[in-house]
């Protein structure tokens, strides 16, 4: 049975076990170590393409296909980015399930009631944050990949590439900016899970003596 | 300065300045927030082996897992190459021709971005390796409650 209190200015689960992770922290310990090898790749075949790149960019014969390449080049960056924060991200919500379990499980085998903080405003707003942030890189990353087809093919314009790629490094840069402030959120969150069961550990010391 | 001289050398040679040192700054912000997850790790350790001690007990701490060790590699390359981009641009001031420099600019910005990536990936991997060490000590703090051992 569950019941829902306030405790010390915290809003709290009571249950009589310790609590299995909720499901972002499920996913937190699955995804880290994927997100993280694809962010990997995507920082490798960002290299390998501009080194394509930088050959071109030397014969300087066909500006086109220069044009294709930085906008590849930037695409497989930033899906390495894009990757990089989500594992950040992920890593950050396996800290907070193993604050959720294992400050669960030290608690019922104390003996005593085992009492959980519920998800606070600031773990909405990490998912959230990060959510939003990972949707506008991956966008901008299409979008890239696009761009980078039309003008490879000669169906875009040299300058109609170099508008969309302002257009398109402002919207990476607030998916960048969104992801961060997301982290920052999800560090945050750890700040009061910390602050909580520093509370919880003397409240269980004085009662077990 | 950049910015009133472009089209110049005196512009590229900012251009050159500014990117790299930007960089530089961004990858040695990145380095010092690996370095503090490192002190996180290190306080781990010592304040759960210091309450077993006080305790009686003996202090069982967990061996460097595989992720502690690649933090560290990921955060050393990603350092290296973010001195090396900016030592590029560096070279870059010296040549004599725009085409040249162009030719450099095309490889060292994916190359700053790799620097910065890599430290992320780091940092990831610190993460994660704090996230074993807190599920190995409260699994410690579950044994001494239940066992006294």
């Amino acid at each position: 049975m569950t019941t829902t209190t306030a405790t010390n200015g915290f809003t709290t689960e009571t249950t009589t076990k310790a609590p299995d992770r909720i499901l972002p922290q499920k996913a937190g310990r699955a995804l880290w170590a994927p997100m993280l090898v694809m962010a990997l790749m995507g920082f490798a075949a960002g290299i390998v393409l501009a080194i394509f790149k930088t050959v071109e960019v030397n014969n300087a014969t066909d500006p086109e296909l220069i044009a294709a390449l930085g906008q590849f080049t930037t695409a497989a960056m930033f899906i390495g980015f894009a990757s990089v924060f989500a594992a950040i991200s992920f890593a950050i919500a396996r800290i907070l399930g193993e604050f959720r379990v294992g400050g669960g499980s030290v608690q019922e085998a104390s003996g005593s009631q085992v009492k959980t903080l519920k998800m606070p405003a600031t773990a909405k707003g990490f998912i959230i944050f990060m959510m939003m942030g990972m949707m506008l890189i991956v966008g901008a990353v299409v979008a890239h990949i696009i761009v980078g087809v039309q003008v490879n093919n000669g169906d875009l314009s040299l300058v109609d590439t170099e508008q969309w790629s302002l257009w398109l490094e402002a919207a990476r840069r607030l998916g960048v900016s969104l992801y961060l402030f997301g982290i920052g959120l999800g560090l945050a969150t750890i700040t009061q899970v910390l602050r909580f069961q520093g509370i919880r550990i003397r409240e269980v010391a004085a009662k077990t003596g | 300065m950049w910015a009133g001289n472009v089209g110049t050398s005196t512009g590229l040679d900012a251009a050159a300045w500014t990117q790299g040192l930007q960089f530089l700054g961004e990858a040695m912000v990145l380095a010092g927030i690996s370095f503090l997850l490192g002190t996180i790790l290190a306080s781990l350790r010592e304040g759960g082996g210091q309450v077993q001690e006080a305790l009686g007990l003996p202090v069982k701490t967990l061996k460097m897992p595989a992720t502690a060790k690649a933090f560290i590699a990921l955060m050393m390359v990603g350092l290296m190459i973010g001195i090396a981009q900016f030592v590029g641009y560096l070279i870059t001031t010296s040549f004599d021709t725009a085409a040249d420099v162009q030719t450099w600019f095309a490889f060292l910005g994916p190359l700053r971005e790799l620097s910065l990536g890599l430290l992320l990936a780091g940092i990831t991997l610190a993460l994660a390796t704090i996230a074993n060490v807190l599920g190995f000590q409260f699994w410690r703090i579950r044994d001494i409650v239940k066992t006294g051992q």
